[in-house]
């Protein structure tokens, strides 16, 4: 590799790759990473995140599932925190601890995944009506606006209602509710580009239509929807979390912080850790994703920092 | 003006029947028959299609849907499967409790939220601007519901201040109110700061101080009267997640409005109520989008022009 590198016509000098190297060190990505660096904090929230990443990771690792956090124990009932149960036991003996910590996976699972769908299908419909335009965009676009005029709680409510309460059906439900938000937006990213020279220059090319959105248009949006994916991720765990505890996401026994709430509700006169810990969870990792969406947003925009 | 009411009018008639159409389609998914919801296990199959028949529940959907949006105009929204009584009259029986609840929170956010925001801008990187910026993240980190719980613990069960649930009395009012208007108070606040901040820099700012207006005045008449209109859209935005938040807060503090009225709905899959809730909803929420389209006229001149 290397060789074929330094060999040929234009064969660079050390100095040449000193200048290049260090012409890499700020391209674009670096000087991202670098203003979101100095952003105290977005990096507080990548590493809660990381934190909660990797404790979803190793879930396993730390807490068997089977026999910890679903299998009930009735002979450590009610336990308040202690050494041997930091976060306390609930109801039925088990560790809070070990629930809480196998709930990061469902709903780092619901949030990572509902987003993609929605990212994905809104991102298409959006690129294409702004590119496009026309007949298509306005159609599109109504179509959106009558889905905005939902509630996203009573959308997803309505959709988790008809299809039952289960956790596909509650990823299905939240990732349609966010679709219009992420069409909105990659339409209007799309509208202010679509004229510039490297998209004339790939239509003059002969490129088809899809090829120009996907790989000329499409990768110059990035910047508002990663934005808005950290932000949209942060709003999904408290909608997966609010359906939960009503009884329409995921059902017991698995660990899902909003549940955990909703039947820590019956203690809540005795047993109050039960209802503290799963919320706290959920604030930490909602508060984290929220500082990194906003880190994000100045890192990529810097005009928009105050 | 008025002709362009009208004309925002009009078009929230498309909305509000697409909005009909979107939950019509995704609740004539639920599985189950609903006579043998109504009738019971018991019923004959006669009985069954018979029902059925009255219902018009054999009807293709388009035309299920058609009727449905003509009865809506003639002010009939169905029966309830559970109770046989008009699902309209069960919804306004409701309907004042909730409003009472969205009103008062959104009030709540509005009053504690825009002096935040203000006094954040103007003392920028402040002790106290820190804090409130701080107590704002968390504020919007906060799950409606959680929150809910923990006054509850605080102020109902540990210090006994005020009821855990309930309607009736202003006593009864003022959790509920803070726990929905908390994350709308902390969306607005940030809002209002970042805008007060951009505002201040301002060169009519910076005039009106030289010719010796005092620094409140300023801000309290020169920039306020910029600054609503950011703090208007926000707080119209909220009020739909904040329609959202209410369903889950009546159930945590048994308020009898039309959000609890809708889970207790789902749960006994009494289909007519859950579309009805849901409908009457979106449409409040609509209208509230149009008074908030309305209100930017009567803030801003510049928009009020736009409209004639």
């Amino acid at each position: 590799m290397k060789q074929s590198k330094t060999s040929g016509l234009f064969s660079p000098t050390q100095a040449e790759l000193d200048i290049l190297a260090k012409y890499k060190k700020r391209s674009e990505l670096g000087e991202i990473w670098r203003r979101l660096r100095k952003n105290k904090a977005a990096v507080l929230g990548l590493v809660l995140l990381f934190i909660i990443f990797m404790s979803a990771l190793f879930a396993d690792v730390l807490y068997d599932y089977e026999t910890e956090v679903v299998l009930p124990n009735y002979s450590s009932t009610l336990i308040a925190p202690c050494l041997e149960h930091p976060l306390g036991t609930d109801e039925l003996g088990r560790d809070v601890l070990a629930r809480i910590v196998h709930g990061s996976r469902l709903s780092l699972e619901i949030a990572l995944l509902s987003t993609a769908i929605s990212l994905s299908v809104g991102g298409i419909i959006g690129a294409y009506a702004g590119y496009i335009g026309g007949r298509f965009d306005s159609v599109m676009m109504r179509i959106m606006d009558i889905f905005l005029a939902i509630p996203n709680m009573l959308l997803a409510l309505a959709i988790v209602a008809a299809l039952g309460p289960n956790l596909m059906n509650l990823i299905i439900a939240i990732a349609i509710s966010d679709i219009p938000r992420f069409a909105r937006i990659l339409r209007s990213t799309v509208l202010s580009i679509k004229d510039n020279d490297f998209v004339e220059a790939a239509r003059a090319a002969g490129a088809k239509r899809s090829t120009i959105v996907f790989r000329e248009v499409i990768p110059n949006c990035l910047a508002p929807l990663i934005v808005q994916a950290s932000i949209v991720m942060a709003a999904a765990i408290i909608l997966a979390a609010g359906l939960s505890f009503i009884g329409l996401g995921v059902q017991p026994p698995a660990p899902e912080w909003g549940a955990m709430l909703s039947s820590g509700r019956a203690y809540i006169r005795d047993y109050q850790y039960l209802v503290l810990f799963p919320g706290l969870a959920i604030v930490i990792t909602v508060l984290a994703f929220n500082l990194l969406g906003d880190g994000l947003r100045d890192a990529l925009d810097p005009r928009l920092k105050q | 003006m008025y002709k362009y009411i009208l004309k925002r009018l009009l078009t929230l008639i498309p909305v509000i029947l697409g909005v009909i159409l979107i939950i019509f389609l995704i609740m004539d998914l639920t599985p189950g028959d609903p006579a043998r919801l109504v009738l019971g296990n018991m019923a004959s199959e006669e009985a069954l299609e018979s029902f059925r028949q009255e219902q018009g529940l054999n009807d293709p959907l388009p035309i299920r849907y058609g009727r449905y949006v003509l009865n809506i105009c003639r002010g009939d929204l169905g029966a309830s499967y559970k109770t046989g009584r008009s699902v309209l009259t069960e919804l306004l029986d409701r309907f004042p409790a909730s409003m009472l609840l969205a009103a008062s929170s959104i009030m709540f956010a509005l009053v504690i939220s825009v002096p935040l925001g203000i006094v954040s801008a103007v003392k920028q990187n402040s002790i106290f601007d820190n804090v409130s910026m701080v107590v704002a993240l968390l504020g919007i980190a906060m799950p409606a519901f959680w929150l809910g719980l923990i006054v509850i613990i605080a102020f109902s069960l540990n210090l006994n201040w005020l009821p855990s649930g309930g309607y009736g009395t202003f006593k009864h009012l003022i959790l509920p109110t803070f726990t929905v208007g908390a994350s709308c108070a902390a969306n607005i606040a940030r809002i209002t700061r970042s805008s007060m901040l951009e505002i201040i820099r301002q060169d009519y700012m910076r005039t009106a101080r030289a010719k010796g207006v005092s620094k409140m005045t300023v801000i309290l008449h020169h920039g306020m009267r910029n600054c609503w209109i950011p703090i208007i859209t926000v707080a119209g935005l909220q009020f739909g997640t904040l329609l959202g938040g209410i369903v889950i807060i009546e159930n945590v503090f048994a308020w009898p409005g039309v959000g609890n009225f809708l889970l207790t709905s789902i749960t006994s899959k009494d289909t007519p109520c859950v579309l009805g809730a849901i409908v009457l909803f979106t449409v409040v929420f609509s209208v509230v989008n149009l008074v908030v389209d309305i209100i930017y006229a009567f803030v801003d001149p510049r928009i009020k022009a736009q409209y004639k």
